[in-house]
C-alpha cells in the first residue's frame, strides 16, 4: 500500500516531466534540406522588399533578429482572409508588447491594395505598422515569395507547394527558417500555432 | 407576466401571497399552469362563450398557420445555395491564381532567352506576349470581380438570387478564363 502511495505521485511527476519536454523540445526546421560538404543546408527565405500601410519599406532588415509571422491575403477577399485577419489579430493581441516578433502580411491584390487601402484596413483592424505590416509590391514579386513560403510550410513534405490561397500563417526564425505553420481559419489550429511561437520564443 | 393579458402581473411571485392567497411556489404553478391553460392561444372549449372566441380565433389563426406552413414550404434557399457555389468556384480558382501567375513568371523569363535572330521570332513573340496578357487579364478578372462582389444582406429576395445568379456566372467564367490562360501558358513552355 506504501508502495502505491509512493508510485502515484512519482508517475504524476515522470507524466508531467514528459510533458513538459515536449513542450520544451526545439521547434524542427521545415523543408526539404541539402548535404553539401557534410553541411546541412535548410532551405530559407529570400530577400524581398515591399512597401507597408505607412509608405515604409519593409524588408529583411525589418525583421532582423526578430521572428515574424507571415500570411497572405486580399482586402476584398469575401471567404477566407475575414476568418485569418480574425485569427491573425488574436495572434497580434497576444504578442502586441512582446518586441521579439513582428507581423507580415503581403497583398496579393497589388492594383486594388494600393497603400492607401492598405492604411484604411489597418485602420479598421486597428493594429500599430510598426508591429503588424500589411504590404503590396510588385505582383510576380508577391506571388513569387508566396511559392518560397508555401513550397515550405505544407502538409505533404514530397508535394509540389507553391502559393494555394490557402490561409496558413507561417513562422518565420531570425535566420529566415519556416519553423511553423497552420490554418489561419481554425482557430483551434492558430491556438496549436501559438504554442509553437512561444516555443520558438523560448528557444532564441 | 400574465398569459392572458400579456401585461407584467406584478402582484403575484413565488413565495409571496398571490390570488389565492396560498403564498408557496407550488401553488405559483399551479396559477400560472390555469393562466396558461386559459390563454387564448391555448384556450380550451369549456363554456359556449370560449367556444364561439375559439371558432373566430380559429378563423383567423387556421389560414395564418396554413399561409405559414405554405410559406415555409414553398421558400427555398436557391438564394443561399447559389452565394455558396459562388465562394466555391471563387476559392478553387483562386488556387488556379498561383499557379496562373507561376505560369507567367516563367514565360517572362523564357521570352528573354528566345533568340531574336531566329526566323520564328516574330511569330513566338507574338503568341508570348499574348498568353502574358491572358494571364493578366484573367488575374484582374478575377480581382475586379471580388472588388464588385457585395454579399446580399438578405439572401431570399428576387433581386439577391438574381445578383448571385450573375455574380456565379461571373466568377465560373473568370475561372474557366484562368483554367484556359495556364494552359495557354504551358503549351508555349513545353
Amino acid at each position: 500500500m506504501r508502495l502505491l502511495f509512493l508510485f502515484f505521485p512519482l508517475s504524476l511527476l515522470f507524466f508531467a516531466a514528459c510533458q513538459s519536454g515536449i513542450d520544451n523540445k526545439p521547434l524542427p526546421i521545415l523543408g526539404n534540406r541539402d548535404v553539401v560538404n557534410g553541411d546541412t543546408i535548410y532551405p530559407s527565405i529570400p530577400d524581398f522588399a515591399f512597401i507597408n500601410q505607412d509608405s515604409q519599406v519593409v524588408n529583411n532588415a525589418t525583421f532582423a533578429d526578430k521572428i515574424y509571422v507571415v500570411d497572405f491575403f486580399f482586402i476584398h477577399c469575401p471567404t477566407i482572409c475575414p476568418k485569418v485577419k480574425a485569427n491573425g489579430l488574436r495572434v497580434y493581441q497576444k504578442y502586441l508588447n512582446d518586441p521579439r516578433i513582428l507581423m507580415l502580411s503581403h497583398s496579393i491584390d497589388v492594383k486594388n491594395d494600393t497603400v492607401a487601402a492598405l492604411r484604411e484596413h489597418a485602420r479598421k483592424l486597428g493594429i500599430d505598422a510598426k508591429k503588424w505590416h500589411l504590404v503590396t509590391g510588385k505582383r510576380d514579386e508577391i506571388y513569387g515569395i508566396a511559392d518560397d513560403y508555401f513550397s515550405i510550410a505544407k502538409e505533404d513534405p514530397e508535394a509540389p507547394g507553391g502559393f494555394d490561397h490557402s490561409g496558413r500563417l507561417i513562422l518565420v526564425d531570425k535566420k529566415r527558417h519556416v519553423r511553423a505553420f497552420c490554418d489561419g481559419t481554425d482557430a483551434q489550429d492558430v491556438d496549436r500555432f501559438m504554442k509553437d511561437v512561444d516555443r520558438l520564443l523560448a528557444e532564441q | 407576466m400574465s398569459f392572458r393579458t400579456g401585461k407584467k402581473d406584478n402582484s403575484y411571485r413565488p413565495g409571496q401571497a398571490g390570488p389565492n392567497k396560498a403564498g408557496n411556489e407550488e401553488d405559483f404553478d399551479k396559477q400560472m399552469a390555469f393562466n396558461f391553460i386559459n390563454s387564448k392561444i391555448f384556450a380550451l372549449p369549456n363554456t359556449k362563450t370560449q367556444k364561439h372566441k375559439n371558432t373566430s380565433n380559429m378563423r383567423f389563426f387556421l389560414p395564418l398557420t396554413l399561409s405559414l406552413l405554405l410559406f415555409a414550404c414553398t421558400t427555398d434557399n436557391t438564394g443561399v445555395k447559389l452565394y455558396e457555389e459562388a465562394m466555391t468556384v471563387h476559392d478553387e480558382a483562386m488556387k488556379d491564381m498561383g499557379e496562373m501567375n507561376r505560369v507567367g513568371r516563367e514565360l517572362k523569363a523564357k521570352v528573354l532567352t528566345l533568340d531574336s535572330t531566329a526566323a520564328d521570332y516574330a511569330t513566338r513573340k507574338v503568341a508570348y506576349d499574348a498568353a502574358l496578357q491572358h494571364i493578366e487579364k484573367a488575374g484582374d478578372d478575377m480581382m475586379s470581380w471580388m472588388r464588385d462582389f457585395k454579399k446580399p444582406t438578405e439572401l431570399t429576395s428576387k433581386n439577391a438570387v438574381e445578383y448571385l445568379q450573375k455574380a456565379k456566372t461571373g466568377i465560373a467564367d473568370n475561372a474557366a478564363d484562368i483554367k484556359a490562360a495556364i494552359e495557354e501558358g504551358k503549351a508555349l513552355l513545353k
